[in-house]
């Protein structure tokens, strides 16, 4: 019996999806792939809502499954393929691919190895002697470097984007792509999405690489359709979910890769975008999800930071980005395969296991690891939530907090709370819809009636465009530390016009 | 990241009338970001995260500190014309010069822009790819660098050039390891 030429495998949320074993075998069978079912999509968010354990194996094949399915729909309106098969094929390749770089427990690893990255690179200033030279290439002694603006990473791509590349090239995929005459770089950087980003330095745009940026890096991608819908199924929060049939039908796609909807599908977009900014608000900025997703990241941080100024080693290897992009994914590729949300809980294990040793060199550590063990989160010390207006240091005393940060010194005195047991994190911060840098065109006929929905004075998003959440949070580790935390924030926060709930 | 000040000596080292050309000219912004790709490899700082883009080794990081620094409104650069490069700096930089200037003895007909993107492109892809066996090594790099490059395909002297940048790479590495 000749073998099918087809695979198909069955997705909670579309049913079967189908593959080319020609075209798509050789990455479905492979073990950096398949790893993916090692990795949750939404980190520890399963300690907070207990369904939400779906994968970003799961997630890549559903991309895939977006992607192909918006370049179907577009037959409707032109009866002519606007994108040509071989690209075709590198769009799906890039959707399939885009997580491949992903880390233990989704983007909570990211957070550690960037912060590490960061706090190294102005360790070596310090005592690296390649880096003295780079720090005193001309004879001025008022030339210091600086280190990476806040900004600069958001520009970037994201880190699990970046090691995306490397882990491609280690692994048996790049040879595969390169037999059939595709560069694993060409498909790391449709992934990596440089395209929306740097528009003063890049050359003169493709019609491929605008639209592999549209497919992946838009507000509109497959990668958000999927994993909004995916994670409001999964978690169950059902105020994040939205007709994902009508949007994917409409979306347009036209002869020069502009994108948008048609305007049959705008209540869907609207859907879409509330929906979304709900599921941030309620799910990733849920207070548990928040106090675990610091918890995991700050604890690997720590050990790292362990590592590089006491030289103290656990049992187990502990990987920076440096670590993964300079020696793992280049000499031993397979070692990344155990990088996995299993590593995570192998940690947190080691370091239980190591207890009495640990609390002398970080007592916070071990903290961490015994209430990740118990699955207790951090305590919430207080929290202030709004839509951006223009707050300043001067009348946000969050705003003050983040400028000023030796006051947290003073409130940690007063107090009588540790330092390190007062956790206040940059704010999280989401956006309904942005019209500035990615707007999404109405099309009718396929022919754009609007360059931007938001100009649409039937659509709700004319009224919401731009308009900014924030929300900040004051974690420590008892609830005994948090009674007095906040009576010492609270008559600190005296004056302030946005305080949140640290009343006079 | 390096310093405002010798990033842009660096640069004005390598790319002639960098900073009055950099942001109307695509071929200016090329050599710069593969220029600093090269010296930051040579001195083996990692603090820019370059990774591959459509020319090859480009980092968004430099793009924002030069936009950022360089091109900010009270930014005078005459008075760091005059500065000059400490000893340790000029030993690097002359590394730099020396490969460009071999690269050249091989192969006269590349522009300077095609020059850097060569020199820059080889280099990552030597650097980046998992072990290659040292018997064929040149032949894979070669490979490599023509699927994502095949306007370099007919290059005079490639295989020399290939050559070339592996044994910086070695040898720099031997550099560093011995302090």
């Amino acid at each position: 019996m000749a073998d099918k030429k087809i695979r198909q495998i069955y997705d909670n949320l579309y049913g079967y999806i189908t593959f080319d074993k020609e075209k798509f075998e050789f990455i479905l069978k492979d073990s950096f792939f398949l790893r993916l079912h090692n990795l949750k999509q939404m980190g520890l968010g399963y300690y907070v809502y207990p369904d939400a354990l779906h994968t970003r194996f799961a997630h890549s094949l559903g991309v895939y499954c977006n992607i192909t399915k918006i370049i179907e729909s577009q037959k409707q309106y032109t009866g002519n393929e606007i994108i040509s098969d071989d690209d075709i094929y590198k769009i799906q390749l890039s959707g399939l691919l885009h997580d491949i770089g992903h880390l233990p427990l989704s983007h909570t690893f990211e957070e550690a190895l960037q912060r590490f990255d960061k706090y190294e690179n102005n360790c070596e200033k310090l005592d690296d002697k390649n880096k003295v030279v780079a720090s005193n290439i001309v004879s001025d002694p008022d030339d210091l470097p600086k280190n990476k603006s806040e900004n600069s990473y958001f520009d970037e791509p994201k880190l699990h984007e970046k090691l995306g590349e490397f882990v491609l090239g280690g692994s048996e995929i790049s040879h595969q792509l390169e037999k059939r005459g595709i560069s694993y770089l060409d498909i790391a950087n449709g992934f990596k999405g440089f395209g929306d980003i740097n528009s003063l330095d890049k050359p003169a745009e493709s019609m491929y690489d605008k639209q592999i940026r549209n497919f992946l890096h838009s507000q509109l991608d497959a990668d958000r359709l999927d994993y909004l819908l995916r994670d409001s199924g999964f978690s169950g929060v059902k105020t994040g979910s939205f007709d994902i049939d009508k949007l994917l039908n409409s979306i347009v796609y036209d002869e020069k890769a502009n994108y948008g909807i048609d305007e049959s599908g705008i209540r869907a977009l609207e859907q879409f975008l509330m929906g979304r900014f709900v599921a941030y608000c309620q799910v990733v900025a849920n207070k548990k999800v928040m106090a675990f997703e610091f918890m995991a990241q700050d604890f690997y941080f720590r050990l790292l930071k362990l590592r590089k100024e006491q030289n103290y080693h656990l049992g187990i290897r502990l990987y920076s980005y440096k670590d993964l992009v300079k020696d793992v994914l280049i000499r031993r590729p397979e070692e990344f395969l155990n990088f996995t949300d299993d590593y995570f809980f192998s940690l947190i294990r080691e370091v239980m296991a190591n207890k009495r040793i640990m609390q002398d060199y970080d007592p916070i550590v071990v903290k961490y690891a015994e209430m990740i063990t118990n699955i207790q989160p951090l305590v919430p010390v207080t929290y202030f939530e709004t839509f951006y207006e223009g707050m300043t240091s001067k009348n946000c005393f969050f705003e003050y907090l983040f400028e000023n940060p030796h006051i947290l010194d003073i409130i940690s005195e007063e107090s009588e709370v540790e330092r390190d047991h007062i956790i206040f994190n940059k704010p999280f911060k989401v956006s309904l819809y942005k019209n500035d840098i990615d707007p999404i065109q109405i099309f009718r006929n396929r022919e754009a009636v609007y360059q931007d929905v938001s100009e649409c004075k039937a659509s709700i998003l004319n009224f919401l465009v731009s308009r900014e959440y924030r929300i900040y949070r004051i974690y420590t580790f008892d609830s005994n530390e948090a009674i007095k935390l906040k009576v010492t924030l609270a008559k600190h926060a005296k004056g302030f016009e946005y305080k949140g709930d640290l009343k006079d | 990241m390096l310093p405002i000040k010798a990033l842009y000596k660096v640069i004005s080292e390598f790319v002639p009338d960098f900073k009055s050309n950099y942001t109307s000219c695509y071929e200016t912004r090329l050599q710069a970001q593969k220029a600093v790709y090269l010296f930051t490899q040579l001195i083996n700082d990692d603090s820019y995260g370059f990774s591959w883009y459509i020319a090859g080794p480009y980092s968004a990081c430099l793009t924002h500190q030069l936009y950022n620094e360089l091109f900010a409104d009270d930014t005078n650069t005459s008075e760091w014309d005059k500065l000059v490069f400490t000893p340790a700096a000029q030993e690097i930089l002359q590394k730099l010069r020396e490969m460009l200037e071999e690269s050249t003895a091989q192969n006269g007909d590349l522009d300077a822009t095609k020059r850097l993107e060569l020199l820059g492109s080889i280099w990552y892809i030597a650097a980046n790819s998992r072990a290659i066996d040292g018997t064929n090594k040149i032949a894979v790099v070669k490979e490599k660098l023509i699927l994502n490059k095949p306007h370099f395909r007919d290059t005079e002297n490639l295989d020399e050039i290939i050559n070339l940048v592996l044994c910086n790479i070695e040898s720099n590495k031997e550099a560093l390891t011995n302090g």
